[in-house]
This record gives structure tokens, sequence and C-alpha cells, in this order.
């Protein structure tokens, strides 16, 4: 799965840490789903497209098998 | 000041202060029918001591307010958790084949005190290593 979290994170000019704290997660969370390292769960995906003002798929790429 | 502690940590730490209690008891009085006392009083007085340090810990990271875990940790324990079960496991397997092929005598003290070491190496190594892989 790849992600564009850190180019919506610089658009809002927030940190991870403050990101992190707005959606109820640590900020080495935020930092390993920008790295690709971590694919956060349905609802943390939520919560973030939420935070954002987007939709999933904006924040969100799969790439199938 | 007003401390706000949960019922469940309440109980978490006089089970602590029983275990410690225990182990004191034995080192002290050393029964009879304890075959170890070092090992029962290092055991139940650890037990009671680690019982006691993680719930404070808790306890403070509850009334922080500060988020130390969250769905990655609980994602890396249990990955970590199964792959330790998957070790611990494959390892209780091939002893207890070989002890009973062998039809060899232990006593059960060092090798359940080595199968906890290993259960306990084991998890830490695997949490780390998946905590720097996701």
């Amino acid at each position: 799965m790849e992600n564009s979290l850190k180019v919506w994170r610089a658009k809002r000019d927030i940190t991870q840490e403050n990101l992190a704290s707005s959606v109820g997660v640590t900020r080495q969370t935020i930092n390993a789903i920008e790295r690709g390292k971590y694919d956060p769960s349905l609802e943390l995906a939520f919560r973030l497209a939420g935070f954002f003002e987007c939709t999933i798929e904006d924040i969100f790429l799969y790439k199938g098998e | 000041m007003v401390i706000h502690i949960k019922t469940q940590e309440i109980i978490s730490i006089l089970f602590g202060i029983v275990l410690v209690i225990s182990g004191v008891y034995v080192l002290v009085y050393e029964p009879d029918w304890v075959t170890s006392v070092s090992g029962a009083m290092g055991g139940l007085i650890g037990a009671g001591v680690a019982l006691i340090l993680i719930t404070f810990w808790q306890y403070r990271s509850r009334v922080s307010g500060e988020l130390r875990e969250d769905e990655r940790d609980y994602r890396i324990a249990e990955k970590a958790s199964f792959r330790t079960f998957q070790v611990t496991f494959i390892l209780q397997g091939f002893l207890f084949a070989v002890l009973g092929i062998f039809t060899i005598q232990l006593p059960a003290q060092p090798v359940i005190g080595l199968l906890f070491a290993i259960t306990g190496v084991s998890y830490v190594v695997f949490f780390y290593w998946y905590r720097n892989k996701m």
C-alpha cells in the first residue's frame, strides 16, 4: 500500500506529533505509515481522511498483487 | 491530591504484595514443603515486584493522558506473541520427544526455568525485531 500522508501533512503544515495526537496514535505510528512500513487499520485510515477532509483513496493507494 | 486508581489496578497491586509477602515467608521460615527455597523465593518476589511496577507504570500512563501505545504496538505485540508461541511450542515438542526417546529424567524446575527464560527472551527479541520492521 502506498500513501501520500506526508504530502497531506505538508499541505496543512503540521508536525507528525500534532497529527498523531489529533487522530489518537503515537508519532512513531505516523512515521511508520509515511515510510510505508505500516498499513493502518481501516478505522485509523478513516480518522486520517476525516482529519484532512478527503477520502481514504486520496491518501492511500492500494496496489494489488 | 486525588488518586484515580481503578479496581483492577488495586487488585493487581494487592496480588503483587501477596506474592512478595509469600516470597519473604518462604525465605524467612523455609517451610519443609518447599524443595528449593531460593527458587521459590526468587520467583514469588520477582513476580510480585514486576506486577506492582507494571501496574504503577500503567497507572502513570493513564493519569498523565500521554498516549504510549496504539494499534501499531498491539499489532507488533500480536506478531511477537505468535512467533514466541511457535518457538516455544516447537522447542517443547522437541524436548518432550528427546526426553521420551532417551528416557532422560531431569528435575522439573531447571527445565521449566529454561523454558520460562527462552519465552521471555524470544518475546523481547521478536518484539524489537518487528518494531524495527514495522
